[in-house]
């Protein structure tokens, strides 16, 4: 009975689950864990996730979700890839164009790369 | 039968709530229809719980719901870094932040804040909970004005619940002890979120107007 109540219940959540407009793989886990205790095993697995969610979101039908691309470029900028920060950063204005004058404030601040 | 059971109880717990104010989301929010906002600034939590870790919490697991409410969510991590740089690390240092700085400097349309008053692990013999409590408010960058507000706590079950009391006592007993809070704060977020209407990028986003809302605004938990 209580088993049948709680499938229900997780039913309804999967079906809610899979309306979800954007991939998210394990986003929540690995940024509270980067944030919570910054590593270079935190940061790997968080890039991780970021890098799983660029590169097969499509495959799941789902788009990437807004900041993905500027988490990445700000971990890019912190192993002195500005380079790949700039592509990141371009990436995430491609997508949402509504985010344009966050990502010259968020280059400007914390990247400083030539865009 | 037991399919029927099932349904009726969550029903029951749906109905639960039937005896609050309800209004329609397009009643409860008219700002919002009005201003459209498009992208949100997540500021820094104002942590007054007992639990150290709350604006950790809430900062990695917000993102989520509000994004797939069909909103803009600037980059939550990115937005902590530059107001870290300016040496604001808590909510509470932005008595002075004015929202309309907020889209001057960043280009935001509206500006999230949370105050997190309580958080709590309760156990008990069989079962146990999370409850946390909090007040968001959304405000409106162009003008100031609140568009959203969702103020109450919210109570995520814990319990192993297998039908078998003594192991369902020690079962209880171990996910207290070893509870992971990122998809307690998860559910938290997307429950909140649950009330606020459809942003631009979501399939309801103006066509939620007519859908019923309970309207939870305590002051006191």
């Amino acid at each position: 009975m209580k088993k049948i109540t709680l499938l229900c219940i997780s039913l309804l959540l999967v079906a809610c689950k899979s309306n979800s407009i954007y991939y998210w793989d394990s986003y929540p886990q690995t940024s509270y864990a980067y944030k919570h205790e910054p590593s270079d095993e935190t940061f790997q697995k968080h890039f991780d996730t970021l890098t799983e969610i660029i590169n097969n979101a499509e495959s799941k039908n789902k788009k990437i979700p807004p900041g993905i691309y500027i988490e990445l470029a700000m971990m890019y900028s912190s192993i002195d890839d500005l380079d790949k920060a700039k592509e990141m950063l371009n990436k995430e204005k491609e997508l949402f164009p509504e985010s344009a004058k966050f990502i010259q404030v968020v280059n400007n601040r914390l990247i400083g790369a030539q865009l | 039968m037991k399919i029927f059971f099932s349904i009726s109880f969550i029903v029951l717990l749906l109905s639960g709530c039937a005896t609050q104010e309800r209004l329609t989301k397009g009643e409860a929010y008219p700002d919002m229809y009005k201003n459209k906002p498009i992208s949100i600034l997540v500021v820094p939590a104002i942590n007054q719980s007992t639990a150290a870790d709350a604006a950790q919490l809430y900062s990695t697991t917000i993102a989520e719901p509000l994004a797939e409410a069909g909103y803009y969510v600037m980059s939550v991590p990115a937005t902590d870094a530059i107001f870290q740089s300016e040496g604001i690390v808590d909510g509470a240092q932005l008595d002075a932040f004015s929202p309309t700085k907020a889209h001057e400097i960043f280009g935001a349309d509206a500006i999230l804040f949370v105050k997190i008053n309580r958080w709590e692990t309760n156990y008990f013999v069989t079962g146990g909970n999370v409850t946390v409590g909090a007040a968001f408010r959304l405000v409106s960058a162009h003008s100031g004005a609140e568009l959203w507000r969702y103020n109450d706590a919210v109570i995520i079950n814990t319990s192993g619940g297998s039908g078998n009391l003594i192991a369902d006592i020690i079962s209880t007993a171990i996910s207290t002890a070893l509870t992971d809070y990122v998809p307690i704060a998860r559910q938290v977020n997307f429950q909140v979120m649950g009330s606020i209407p459809a942003g631009a990028y979501h399939s309801q986003n103006n066509l939620d107007k007519d859908q019923k809302v309970v309207i939870i605004d305590k002051t006191n938990f």
